[in-house]
């Protein structure tokens, strides 16, 4: 069975209904219509995101569906991205975009960590330039951070 | 990917990166810019604790942590930012914890959950004064002192009377490591702290060491704990008699008496742990660890529940819910046939564990 998605520039993609329904958005829109033909509206996803985003859900139409996770650790490990998703997350942020508003939980994951990846190791400096920010402190408002949370940085 | 534009994500998503993040690299987000600043400091301090890969180690390698953090708080961090803290381990001896309570804010009104390594003895009063700063209500509280062959932290009234206060709130209390409790100060907690889901006076026994509770005493106390999952203490102060004659051969018939007397007392105290219709965890006698100073016999606990039907057992058929069950160095009759049998049919989703006296 196969379900048809328009994208904010009103192209339409033919999906299978399972791949589809990797989104919860879209899973939660189906259960609610019921069986239609209707094409779903996705006025938030542009045509060349929404590609990205089908090509993830098709090679991983076939993952078990995430529980979510009890664990005690508020941190969670960052350094286990699969190979495929680490070269499909060359892309820009419109992906994480997606990914939040359809809500696409591991695609979402991958993206965060992709981000988390790019601060690791870093220092303040570093991490501006990476991610084009301009320095809005002063000398000694940053003395300042450094000196409370020193205790956090790596001895 | 295109990272110019992190920071014209949505704030929801810049959390979500969040836990992705070690602490040290949190540190480092604090100092990037004033946006950052706004969503990584909050995010640091909800956490304060060693998270270095020293900490995991028992090593000197913690107090050095420590340090650097008073050296912060001395600097004003912790009344800056007490307000954030939503969970707190310190590693921290009778100075500085001292030190440390000099430099806090009048309150911590997130502040849920406690951890402290290196309670000593006179540390109660220092104890209870830091848990009244804690103005949300602490639901974990849990003090350890680990690998100290000459101290023990000696729990007592007003550690337990301290705690009492955030029975509104508290479900788990926890002491770990070198430390002695009487009955008193446990039975305080059973009586006064109706939320509790967790209590644990399991410590490494070494000889004398952990808590136990004297049988007589609880018969009659009025628990609440309906609620509690995991229940591990000692219990002890139950005469029996069986064992005696197997250790001294004694004749049977003289005993009878007194046999159904332990009986009785026995059934009583059953009784007081089918209260916990929710408990998935009881450990019951004291886990031994450093054999090497004392002999087998000196651990082996000869006046606990004998956990035989013949004592009573079968009261505790209620607890459905039961996975695990350890049992350490006590001469129990789970491991008969019969109990056996009857901890198949009455708890068959628990694990039992039980380390036995060996001559």
């Amino acid at each position: 069975m196969t379900v048809i998605l328009v994208s904010s520039d009103n192209q339409d993609f033919k999906v299978d209904k399972e791949v589809a329904e990797r989104s919860i958005l879209i899973k939660n829109m189906l259960e609610d219509v019921g069986e239609s033909d209707s094409p779903i509206p996705l006025p938030n996803v542009t045509a060349a995101v929404l590609t990205k985003v089908i090509e993830y859900c098709e090679h991983h139409r076939n993952d078990p569906v995430q529980v979510p996770e009890e664990t005690d650790d508020p941190r969670k490990r960052s350094n286990d991205i699969e190979e495929w998703d680490m070269k499909f997350m060359q892309v820009d942020h419109e992906i994480i975009l997606a990914a939040n508003y359809l809500d696409i939980k591991p695609l979402l994951d991958v993206g965060c960590k992709t981000v988390a990846n790019i601060i690791k190791g870093k220092t303040p400096e570093e991490i501006r330039k990476a991610f084009n920010i301009v320095n809005d402190f002063t000398p000694e408002e940053e003395a300042q951070i450094k000196k409370e949370n020193e205790w956090a940085e790596d001895r | 990917m295109d990272t110019k534009t992190f920071g014209a994500l949505p704030y929801e998503i810049q959390e979500a990166v969040i836990p992705f993040l070690r602490q040290q690299d949190l540190a480092i987000c604090t100092r990037v810019c004033r946006a950052w600043n706004a969503i990584f400091h909050p995010a640091l301090w909800r956490h304060v604790e060693d998270r270095s890969e020293a900490a995991a180690e028992q090593s000197e390698e913690q107090t050095i942590w420590m340090e650097k953090f008073i050296k912060c708080a001395r600097a004003g961090a912790l009344k800056n930012n007490g307000h954030l803290i939503q969970s707190l381990r310190l590693v921290a001896d009778k100075i500085r914890f001292c030190r440390f309570l000099a430099y806090c804010p009048p309150t911590f009104p997130q502040l849920t959950s406690v951890w402290i390594d290196g309670v000593h003895n006179g540390e109660e009063d220092d104890l209870a004064d830091f848990l009244d700063l804690c103005t949300a209500g602490l639901k974990e509280v849990v003090y350890g002192l680990r690998d100290d062959k000459w101290q023990a932290f000696q729990f007592g009234f007003t550690a337990a009377e301290a705690l009492t206060k955030h029975a509104a709130t508290l479900e788990v209390f926890r002491l770990e490591g070198d430390y002695r409790s009487d009955g008193d100060p446990i039975d305080h907690l059973l009586c006064s702290l109706p939320n509790l889901k967790e209590l644990s006076f399991v410590g490494n026994c070494v000889h004398d060491r952990g808590g136990f509770m004297n049988a007589r005493e609880i018969v009659s106390s009025e628990w609440v704990c309906t609620n509690l999952e995991v229940f591990g203490c000692g219990i002890n102060s139950i005469f029996r008699p069986e064992l005696e004659e197997e250790i001294a051969n004694e004749s049977k018939s003289a005993k009878e008496e007194s046999r159904q007397r332990s009986i009785d007392l026995q059934r009583q105290i059953y009784s007081q742990l089918a209260r916990f219709t929710k408990l998935r965890k009881l450990s019951l006698g004291f886990p031994a660890e450093e054999l090497m100073y004392f002999s087998k016999e000196q651990y082996r606990q000869r006046d606990g529940l004998a956990m035989t039907l013949e004592s009573g057992l079968d009261l505790l058929k209620g607890l459905k819910d039961l996975q695990e069950v350890e049992l350490y160095y006590m001469d129990v009759g789970i491991g008969n046939p019969a109990e056996e049998a009857w901890v198949a049919e009455n708890w068959p989703k628990a694990h039992i564990g039980r380390i036995i006296y060996e001559s």
